[in-house]
C-alpha cells in the first residue's frame, strides 16, 4: 500500500459488538478487537494515506449463518426478520455498495469509522 | 454502477444553498437525481442554483425556514408540484456558534433546538406521505462528531445533534415497514460557511491542531460527502438503516 501511494483496509466485523450474546463470547471478543484495531490502525497509518474502516453486518445469509434451505439456523432467523426495520435478512449483494464506497477515492475522508449495516437489527433486538 | 443510479429520483436538501449541503446536492445530481435545495437566504439560493445548473443539474430552489411548519409543508408541496414525487430527504440545515451554557438564554436554547432538531421532525413528517406514495424513501440526517465528544460552548448544538442521532435510530424502526431507511452522517472539520477553515497560515490554532491530529491529516471539503450521500440515497443502501456514520477523517478518534 505504501508503494501504491495509499490503500484501503476494510475489516468486516459484526453487529454483535453492539450487543451481548451468551454463547458467542469468543466471537464477540475477536470482533470487538477488530473494531478497536480499526480505529487505532486508522491513526497509525493515516500518514501513509491508508484509510481503515470496519463494516458490521447483522444477519446475512452465508455459509456461516444459513437463513434458508436445509441448514437454516432455526427460529432466530424468523425472530430477527420480524424485528428488523427492513423486515428481512441480508444477502451478500447488500454489501456491494458500501464495499465500493470504502474501496474508492469517494471515501478518502472516511477513516476509523465503524459502520453498522444490519437492516436496523441491533436497534430492535 | 447501477446500484448507485439516482435517475428519476427526487431529493430535498435542506441547507442545500451552501457549504456541505451544496456538496451533497452536487453529488446527488451527478448520480442523476433532481434536487430541491432549501434555504432562508435568497441570494445564496440563486448562487447555488447557478452553480448546480452549470454542472448540468435539474434544480428547484425553495426559500423556506425549516423550523416553521408552514414553510416545511410548502417546501414539500413545491417539490411535488415541480417533480411529482420525493424519494430522498437530507436534513442538513443547521446553525451553530459557541455560547457558554451559564450565559445562554432560554430563547437562544429554543432557537438552536428549533432549527437544528425540530426541523428534522417537521421535514421528515411532511415527506413521509410522499415516501409512502413512492413505495419507500431515504432520510439522511447530517449530525456532527460533537455527539462523540464534548464541547464546553456547544451544549445546545450537541444536545440537538444527539437528539438527531437517536431520532435516526428510532425513525428507522418507525418507518422500516414502509421501506424508508433512515441514517445519520457525522461530519468532523469541514471547510464550510459554518466552519470556515481559511487559507494555510491564517488559520486559528484550533484548526491547525485538528488537522494535525486527524488520521487523514487534512480537513474535509463539501465534496468529500458526495460518495456517502449517493450510497445512502440509492438502493445500494437498502440494508443500511438506523446507522450513525462518522465521516471525519479520523478526527474524533484523536482528540
Amino acid at each position: 500500500m505504501i508503494k501504491a501511494g495509499g490503500g484501503k483496509i476494510i475489516n468486516v466485523g459484526s453487529a454483535i459488538t453492539k450487543k451481548g450474546f451468551g454463547k458467542l463470547v469468543h466471537y464477540a471478543a475477536a470482533k470487538g478487537g477488530m473494531d478497536h484495531m480499526t480505529q487505532s490502525l486508522a491513526r497509525a497509518w493515516g500518514k501513509d494515506n491508508i484509510q481503515v474502516n470496519a463494516v458490521l453486518p447483522g444477519l446475512v445469509h452465508t455459509e456461516m449463518m444459513p437463513c434458508f434451505g436445509p441448514d437454516k439456523i432455526g427460529p432466530v432467523v424468523d425472530y430477527i426478520t420480524k424485528k428488523s426495520p427492513v423486515g428481512r435478512y441480508g444477502m451478500p449483494d447488500d454489501f456491494e455498495g458500501l464495499s465500493v464506497l470504502l474501496s474508492s477515492e469517494a471515501s478518502s475522508f472516511i477513516t476509523g469509522s465503524i459502520i453498522v449495516a444490519d437492516g436496523g437489527m441491533t436497534l430492535a433486538i | 454502477m447501477k446500484i448507485f443510479d439516482l435517475t428519476g429520483k427526487v431529493a430535498i436538501i435542506t441547507g442545500g444553498n451552501g457549504g456541505l449541503g451544496l456538496g451533497i446536492a452536487r453529488g446527488l445530481a451527478s448520480a442523476g437525481a433532481s434536487v430541491a435545495i432549501v434555504g432562508r437566504n435568497a441570494d445564496k439560493l440563486k448562487v447555488a442554483t447557478a452553480d448546480l445548473e452549470a454542472g448540468g443539474a435539474t434544480v428547484l430552489a425553495i426559500q423556506a425556514d425549516v423550523s416553521l411548519e408552514d414553510d416545511v409543508n410548502r417546501m414539500v408541496a413545491e417539490t411535488v408540484g415541480r417533480f411529482g414525487r420525493i424519494d430522498i430527504l437530507f436534513n442538513n440545515a443547521a446553525i451553530s456558534w459557541g455560547i457558554r451554557p451559564e450565559e445562554m438564554t432560554l430563547e437562544e436554547w429554543n432557537m438552536f433546538l428549533a432549527i437544528d432538531l425540530t426541523s428534522c421532525f417537521l421535514t421528515s413528517k411532511a415527506c413521509y406521505p410522499e415516501f409512502v406514495k413512492a413505495g419507500g424513501g431515504k432520510i439522511i440526517n447530517i449530525s456532527s462528531i460533537v455527539t462523540k465528544l464534548g464541547h464546553p460552548k456547544l451544549v445546545q448544538y450537541a444536545a440537538a445533534k444527539g437528539g438527531m442521532d437517536h431520532m435516526t435510530q428510532s425513525l428507522a424502526r418507525s418507518w422500516g415497514p414502509q421501506n424508508i431507511q433512515v441514517n445519520a452522517v457525522l461530519p468532523g472539520l469541514v471547510d464550510s460557511e459554518m466552519m470556515p477553515v481559511g487559507p494555510e497560515g491564517t488559520r486559528s490554532p484550533i484548526i491547525d491542531y485538528a488537522i494535525s491530529k486527524s488520521a487523514c491529516e487534512r480537513h474535509g471539503t463539501p465534496d468529500d460527502f458526495a460518495g456517502i450521500s449517493i450510497l445512502l440515497s440509492s438502493e445500494a443502501s437498502d440494508f443500511i438503516t438506523g446507522s450513525v456514520i462518522v465521516v471525519d477523517g479520523g478526527l474524533s478518534l484523536a482528540i
